[in-house]
C-alpha cells in the first residue's frame, strides 16, 4: 500500500516534473528569444523592428548619447554615454571615423558598426534625438546611417510629421494616419528600400524625425490603434499611399499602371471635398527664366557652362505641357532653350519649376500663365500638395472636423481595403 | 462672348497676382486666396491654361549695355600717345587729366597703349581738343576715328554727322600728315606748291567742311605715318601731325 502509494506518488511527481520541465522549456525558450532581440515594452514579441535610413550616403554628421549605449567590437565592448562627448562622424576614402574630445574610433574594414541602447536611453544624430539603435552599415562604397527601433516608436516619430496633431478635433484623422502609416511601413518591411534598411526618413517614404515634435495626441493614437492595419480582402498588405492635399482632385489608380495603388479612387466631387483647410489647397508660384535655368542645373538637366552662356548672351525659353493625366495633373513637360529640349517627368518638373524659396513645387496639378508685364516671367497656378494618390491628409482632417471617425475616413480614401489586426 | 469672359476672369487673377505679396512657399493670401479658393480648378485649367508659353531673356550682356549711361557709336577722339610703353602711356594720361579733362581713356587694343581724349561726334569739336592739347605741349596728338561713348540723351538728340558716318567704318580711309589748315583755298594751293618743293612726300590739299587742309603723303597704317612724321618734323615742320582722311 505504502509501496503502491509510493509508486503512485512517484508517478504523480514524475508527471508533474515532466509538466514543469516542458513548461520551463517553453518559458525559457520565449525568454531566450526576447533576450536576443528585446521587444518594445508592452507589445507582443512579434512586432517587427523598423530599419530607417537617416542618411543613405554618409559623408559627415554629429553623434552623442543620452543614457548608456554599447559599442561592441572584436577587442572590447565600449560603454558610451553623455560623458563621452559629441562625436564628429565622417566617412571618406573607405574610412569611418568617430571622434570626440574623449574617444576616437576608426574603421576601415567593416560591414556594420552598431550602437545598442543598454538602458533605454537615446542618441542625438545631427541635433535630432532618437530612441533605439543607431547603426552605420556599409554597402559597396556607401555608408547608410540606420535607426533600428520598434514599429510603435517609429510611428510615434512619423505621425506628427505627416499630419497636424495639435488639436483634439483632428483625433480621428490622426488615427487614420496611424493605420495608413503602419500599413505602409509593414509593406516596406516586406519590400525594403535597400538590403540594410526598410524605409527612408524623408518624403521618399514617410517623414520621420525621431523624438522631435512628439505629440500626446499622436502617441495616444498610435497606442489605441495598436496592430491595426489595412489590407486587401485576400489578406495582402499593400502600399497605402497618402499625401498632404489633393486640391479637390484625387488621382486615378490606373494612370500610373501600378498595381500597388489598390484602393485609390478618383474623387468626382470637384472642389467640394474638405481639404480646402489646407494652406496649399490653391497656390501660385511666380517664376523667371533665370530660376528655371538655375533649377535645371541643380536637377542635372543642363550643364553649368551652358546655363552661364545662355544667361550671358540671352535666350528664348518655351515651356509646353506635353500631356496631362485624366485627373488634370501634368505627366510630361517640355522645356526648350534655344535649340536644346528637355523633357521632364512629374517629379522632375516639380523640382525644375520650384521657386527660389521653395524646395519643390507643391504638386504637378497646375497651369501656366505668362506675366502681362515681363517677357521673362510667368506664373504657375496650382492646386494641392503631393501626388494625389491615396489618403488626402487635409481631407482626412476635414472629415474629422465633420465628426467622421477613422473607419469612415479610411473607407472613403481606401474603399477596396479592409481594416484588420496583425498583432 | 465666352472668350471675352475668360479673358476678363484671368485678368482679374493676374491683377491679384502682380499686386499682392506672395509668401516664399507658393502660399497665397488676401483677395487672391479668396478668389482662387472658390474656383473649380479643372474648369480653370480648361478655360485659362497656357499649355505652351514662350519667354525671352535678353541676357546679362544686353542688360549691362542697357544699364550704361551711354551708348557706343563710331566717332572721333584725339590720340595723345600710342606706343608699347605702358608707363609712358600712363604718364601722358595723367598729364592730360591734369588739364581738367575727364574723358581720358587708355585703349590697349592692337597691342599698343593708346591715350585717347574725348568723345566727338563732329570733327570740329575734335579739332578744338587737338588744338588745346597741342597748346598744352602735347605736340604729337592727332585725331583718330574709333568707338566713342555718347550719352543716351545726346545720342537721341544729336545725329552723327553724315560726313563721319562714311569714314567711321574703320575702312575706306588712310593716314596722312597735316601740315597746315586754312579757310582759303588759294592759300592752301600756294602752300602745297611750296611744301612740294621742300619735302619728298606727296603734297596735296583737300576741303573738309569750311577748312582746307594741306597734307603730306598717304599711308595705309599709323606706324608708317609716324615714321614719316618724324622725318617731316626734323625737316622743320614741328607742328605737323597725323590725321585720317577719307579714301
Amino acid at each position: 500500500m505504502r509501496i503502491k502509494g509510493l509508486n503512485n506518488t512517484a508517478r504523480i511527481l514524475s508527471r508533474w516534473a515532466a509538466f514543469f520541465i516542458f513548461g520551463a522549456i517553453i518559458l525559457f525558450s520565449g525568454c531566450a528569444r526576447q533576450f536576443r532581440r528585446p521587444s518594445p515594452e508592452g507589445l507582443p514579441s512579434r512586432v517587427p523592428p523598423v530599419r530607417v535610413a537617416l542618411d543613405d550616403n554618409l559623408s559627415s554628421g554629429t553623434l552623442s548619447f543620452e543614457g548608456k549605449y554599447e559599442l561592441k567590437s572584436e577587442e572590447a565592448t565600449y560603454i558610451l554615454d553623455a560623458s563621452s562627448g559629441e562625436f564628429g562622424v565622417s566617412y571618406s576614402n573607405q574610412k569611418l571615423v568617430f571622434s570626440s574630445s574623449q574617444r576616437w574610433f576608426s574603421y576601415t574594414h567593416f560591414q556594420s558598426i552598431d550602437f545598442i541602447p543598454a538602458d533605454g536611453g537615446k542618441f542625438v544624430w545631427n541635433g535630432v534625438p532618437y530612441s533605439g539603435e543607431i547603426s552605420f552599415r556599409k554597402e559597396n562604397s556607401r555608408v547608410a546611417v540606420v535607426n533600428v527601433l520598434p514599429m510603435t516608436d517609429y510611428l510615434k516619430g512619423v505621425v506628427p510629421r505627416e499630419i497636424p496633431s495639435n488639436s483634439e478635433d483632428y483625433k480621428e484623422a490622426v488615427k487614420a494616419q496611424c493605420i495608413a502609416a503602419r500599413t505602409y511601413a509593414l509593406y516596406h518591411l516586406e519590400h525594403p528600400a535597400a538590403a540594410d534598411y526598410d524605409v527612408f526618413a524623408d518624403s521618399r517614404d514617410q517623414v520621420y524625425m525621431g523624438l522631435k515634435g512628439h505629440s500626446a495626441l499622436s502617441d495616444e493614437a498610435v497606442d489605441k490603434t495598436l496592430g491595426t492595419i489595412l489590407k486587401e480582402a485576400n489578406g495582402r498588405i499593400v502600399e497605402t499611399q497618402f499625401h498632404s492635399t489633393c486640391g479637390g482632385i484625387l488621382e486615378l489608380k490606373d494612370d500610373y499602371g501600378n498595381d500597388n495603388h489598390t484602393g485609390i479612387i478618383n474623387d468626382v466631387s470637384g472642389d467640394s471635398v474638405n481639404c480646402s483647410a489646407s494652406p496649399l489647397y490653391r497656390w501660385v508660384e511666380p517664376l523667371s527664366t533665370r530660376t528655371i535655368l538655375k533649377n535645371l542645373v541643380k536637377a542635372g538637366k543642363l550643364s553649368g557652362e551652358k546655363a552661364a552662356a545662355l544667361a550671358e548672351n540671352g535666350f528664348e525659353m518655351s515651356i509646353q505641357v506635353r500631356s496631362r493625366l485624366a485627373s488634370g495633373r501634368i505627366k510630361q513637360l517640355l522645356i526648350k532653350l534655344n535649340d536644346h529640349s528637355i523633357l521632364l517627368n512629374e517629379w522632375q518638373m516639380r523640382v525644375v519649376l520650384s521657386g527660389d524659396k521653395s524646395r519643390i513645387l507643391p504638386s504637378n496639378l497646375f497651369f501656366l500663365k505668362k506675366s502681362p508685364r515681363y517677357t521673362d516671367r510667368f506664373y504657375v497656378i496650382g492646386a494641392g500638395f503631393g501626388h494625389g494618390r491615396g489618403m488626402c491628409q487635409w481631407g482626412a482632417i476635414g472629415q474629422s472636423l465633420e465628426g467622421k471617425n477613422y473607419k469612415d475616413i479610411l473607407s472613403f480614401y481606401y474603399p477596396a481595403l479592409k481594416l484588420g489586426k496583425i498583432y | 462672348m465666352r472668350r471675352l469672359s475668360s479673358i476678363g476672369i484671368i485678368s482679374i487673377i493676374l491683377f491679384f497676382i502682380v499686386t499682392l505679396p506672395l509668401s516664399g512657399n507658393a502660399q497665397i493670401s488676401g483677395k487672391l486666396k479668396d478668389y482662387l479658393w472658390k474656383k473649380n480648378f479643372l474648369q480653370m485649367v480648361r478655360d485659362y491654361a497656357d499649355e505652351s508659353i514662350t519667354l525671352t531673356d535678353s541676357g546679362d550682356y544686353q542688360k549691362r549695355i542697357e544699364a550704361r549711361p551711354y551708348v557706343e557709336k563710331n566717332g572721333l577722339r584725339v590720340q595723345a600717345f600710342a606706343g608699347t610703353n605702358q608707363n609712358r602711356s600712363e604718364e601722358v594720361a595723367y598729364q592730360v587729366k591734369a588739364l581738367g579733362l575727364d574723358s581720358v581713356y587708355i585703349d590697349t587694343t592692337g597691342g599698343l597703349y593708346k591715350v585717347q581724349v574725348g568723345n566727338f561726334i563732329q570733327r570740329l569739336e575734335a579739332e578744338k581738343m587737338l588744338d588745346r592739347l597741342r597748346f598744352a605741349g602735347i605736340s604729337n596728338a592727332w585725331i583718330v576715328q574709333t568707338t566713342i561713348h555718347v550719352s543716351k540723351e545726346r545720342s537721341e538728340t544729336t545725329p552723327i554727322e553724315q560726313e563721319n558716318d562714311n569714314d567711321l567704318t574703320g575702312e575706306g580711309f588712310f593716314y596722312s600728315i597735316q601740315l597746315f589748315v586754312t579757310n582759303s583755298p588759294e592759300k592752301a594751293a600756294e602752300l602745297a606748291r611750296r611744301f612740294a618743293g621742300e619735302l619728298k612726300e606727296e603734297i596735296w590739299y583737300i576741303r573738309q567742311g569750311n577748312l582746307w587742309k594741306v597734307l603730306a603723303g598717304k599711308y595705309t597704317n599709323e606706324e608708317e605715318a609716324r615714321n614719316h612724321l618724324d622725318i617731316i618734323q626734323k625737316a622743320g615742320y614741328q607742328d605737323a601731325w597725323i590725321t585720317q582722311v577719307d579714301d
